[in-house]
């Protein structure tokens, strides 16, 4: 009898004990998921190439010529993609390494000389403009897109080779972070602002998705910046790089169905 | 039961799925408005009257050039149509133009009139509707405050059109004889004045945050009695020019150095570099040369203060590293907070605080010359402004913060070089050179912006 009432007693609490976990399983999930959303901002991790700059002297560059030089570098960008290098070797890559040069003291000088003549530097003032020109008729003409896949292939034959040689370890995450950072840059020369936007410490983030070629397929406004001609802006500027080199099956497929979400300006 | 349990497990695993990465573009690039000032709408002038209305529209079209970071002036006319009586906001607007700038200039009373109108061509207003009384002799200060106005009423901040440039010059003196004297000009380098006939040598001048008074130091000749003889001693004092009144004072005038001294937030009190002691420090001190307050204190040299608006941060230079380097401190106290904030460069000079408080511009010596270089207060964020630009020092901030104000030296030969003003934006794109053949000149300093 005694045994009975245990047993009656421990299934009664049994049940109320496992009542009681659920219901604060699911309190806890819920408050979760308000707390995650309330801090949605906070906690989202933000991709972005970083650049390491060691300062171990006064720096070489003036800001205008970084500014060439960072301008010329995108200029050249699409065509270096096209033939020699490796899609997993991520574009950015090139500026670090154009931005270092500026911090090194010693320096071989005859490389440099040329630049670094005053006339050069004011001819190339007054011809920035121009340049600009050039650049972007360059681009549209450049690359049709047929050309582009094509070359596109002839790096992936490319990039199988390196594999084999030693890049093996990181391969699915990071060659999906490596496209993924190259986007930036590629935005980056269509992402402009008028005065009275630039001043006002605003931010906006876009959910992008892309299909297999590269090819923009949809645009969302994942938080706006409470501007609505600032959120259009950002999206213009996507439009606007788009279409993006052709990313690899595997990255392709999570661009396609998750989409990745871009941060103006973070 | 278990259902719910699963259920739950299933949608916790989803949440740890859908994890967000935000890839970060950067910030935007500027879009330059593109802004049109017209030529004005004169209504019967004569000759002289419409050479004046001429000039009128150069000085503000050449202010505008100075912030070509900003703006993409443009020109743009239309036949048969005015523009300040019938706007064409739809073409304006189809040709791209986000300001558009229209005149009337006409007889009024004795004298003429110019009206000004501004419209902000993509919301469709008129932002700025203004006129004033056109005369020759008050032409460049009324045209740069109309420029004045018109930049307010696009970006709602002032500019720095009504702003002037102090500075000392060795004009028509050279050789041992060479004494140098403070002078003011417009910020664009015109209308130039003298200020001090000391027949000596005038030294690292600085203006009253009301823009009403001018410090700075002078090599003074003192008379030193002793019991044998009477001595002529040469000493750096601390001089005051009051400009309502054209009077001058003297503030300091201790043994050894009294200079470098600039007026503190309130325009009450101010800060300088005195070696009394023998070692230079810095200190704070009253108007009159009273309630003097040591604020570095360090058997290295410290020198060269500079102060934010606020008063709230001092950065000074120091040899206390062996050579020349920035610090920071916090100057209502002694010692406070001191911090290094650089730490290259072989030998750092000048300081300066842009009005914010959040950048300082130094000069350098790299290769054998000076540059100039910007950084922020916190020590970060180093970038180099000038190269093969001659040799650059004495950088200072203009009051509203987009300009930078500095001296370049050239050498011609062994025994020839000249020294001028030239004024940047505050990324090293220089905009022109304020001063010509007027000697070598030296310390530019800004006016302030009126409160």
């Amino acid at each position: 009898m005694k045994g009975f009432e245990i047993d009656q007693n421990f299934n009664r609490n049994f049940m109320i004990s496992l009542g009681i976990h659920g219901a604060l399983i699911l309190a806890a999930y819920l408050g979760g998921q308000i707390v995650l959303n309330v801090f949605k901002n906070n906690d989202v991790e933000i991709i972005r190439a970083s650049v390491r700059v060691d300062v171990v002297g006064m720096p070489k560059f003036t800001i205008q010529e970084l500014r060439d030089l960072q301008q010329n570098a995108a200029a050249v960008e699409p065509e270096v993609v096209k033939g020699e290098v490796e899609p997993e070797k991520p574009k950015v890559e090139e500026a670090p390494d154009v931005i270092k040069k500026g911090d090194i003291v010693i320096q071989e000088k005859g490389s440099e000389k040329k630049r670094s003549s005053f006339l050069n530097i004011l001819s190339d003032y007054s011809s920035k403009k121009v340049d600009k020109k050039e650049r972007a008729k360059g681009k549209k003409e450049g690359i049709g897109k047929k050309n582009l896949e094509s070359l596109m292939v002839e790096g992936n034959r490319l990039s199988k080779g390196s594999a084999l040689v030693g890049d093996f370890t990181d391969e699915a995450s990071s060659e999906f972070a490596s496209y993924v950072q190259s986007l930036p840059e590629l935005i980056r020369q269509f992402w402009k602002l008028p005065t009275y936007l630039l001043d006002k410490d605003l931010r906006c983030r876009i959910k992008v998705y892309l299909s297999g070629a590269g090819q923009l397929i949809k645009l969302e406004v994942y938080e706006s910046s409470g501007q609505a001609e600032f959120d259009s802006r950002a999206e213009k500027a996507i439009r606007d790089a788009a279409p993006f080199p052709k990313p690899s099956d595997a990255v392709g497929a999570r661009l396609n169905s998750s989409g990745i979400i871009l941060g103006f300006p973070l | 039961m278990k259902v719910i349990v699963v259920l739950i497990f299933m949608l916790m695993n989803l949440n740890a799925f859908s994890q967000d990465a935000v890839i970060a573009v950067g910030n935007a690039e500027q879009d330059k408005d593109k802004l049109v000032i017209d030529d004005p709408e004169m209504r019967s002038l004569s000759g002289d009257q419409k050479t004046l209305a001429t000039e009128l529209t150069d000085i503000l079209k050449n202010d505008f050039v100075f912030y070509k970071h900003k703006f993409n002036t443009v020109d743009y006319s239309e036949k048969g149509q005015n523009s300040f009586s019938s706007p064409q906001i739809e073409k304006w607007k189809a040709a791209g133009i986000s300001f558009f700038i229209s005149a009337n200039i006409g007889p009024s009373g004795k004298g003429i009139e110019a009206k000004y109108k501004v419209w902000s061509v993509l919301t469709n207003k008129e932002v700025l509707s203004q006129s004033f009384k056109l005369q020759q002799d008050s032409l460049r200060a009324n045209a740069h405050k109309v420029a004045d106005s018109i930049y307010r009423s696009i970006t709602g901040k002032p500019s720095v059109f009504n702003s002037k440039i102090v500075f000392i010059s060795s004009r028509n003196t050279s050789g041992k004889d060479t004494t140098k004297e403070l002078f003011v000009m417009d910020f664009d380098g015109r209308r130039v004045e003298k200020l001090t006939n000391f027949k000596s040598v005038v030294l690292s001048p600085s203006v009253s945050p009301d823009n009403t008074r001018i410090m700075f130091s002078l090599i003074a000749t003192h008379k030193e009695v002793t019991r044998e003889k009477v001595r002529n001693i040469k000493n750096i004092d601390l001089k005051m020019f009051d400009m309502r009144t054209g009077k001058f004072s003297t503030i300091s005038n201790k043994p050894g150095i009294n200079s470098g001294a600039i007026f503190g937030a309130s325009g009450e009190k101010i800060y300088l570099t005195l070696s009394y002691t023998g070692n230079a420090d810095i200190y704070e001190m009253g108007l009159n040369g009273g309630g003097m307050r040591k604020i570095t204190s360090h058997y290295a040299d410290d020198v060269d203060p500079s102060i934010t608006q606020d008063g709230s941060l001092m950065s000074f230079l120091s040899n206390r590293p062996g050579r020349a380097h920035i610090y920071t401190m916090d100057p209502s106290g002694s010692e406070k907070d001191v911090k290094r904030i650089s730490f290259v460069g072989q030998f750092n000079a000048t300081p300066r605080f842009s009005p914010d408080g959040k950048e300082l511009v130094f000069s350098s010596w790299v290769d054998n010359s000076f540059d100039l270089y910007r950084i922020s207060a916190d020590g970060n964020n180093l970038v180099r402004l000038t190269k093969d630009f001659g040799s650059n020092e004495e950088p200072a901030f203009s009051p509203e913060g987009e300009f930078i104000v500095f001296t370049s030296k050239r050498v011609l030969s062994r025994t020839k070089a000249v020294q001028d003003i030239y004024i940047m934006n505050r990324d090293g794109e220089v905009l022109g050179q304020l001063t010509q053949n007027f000697g070598h000149c030296f310390s530019p300093q800004w006016t302030n912006l009126p409160k």
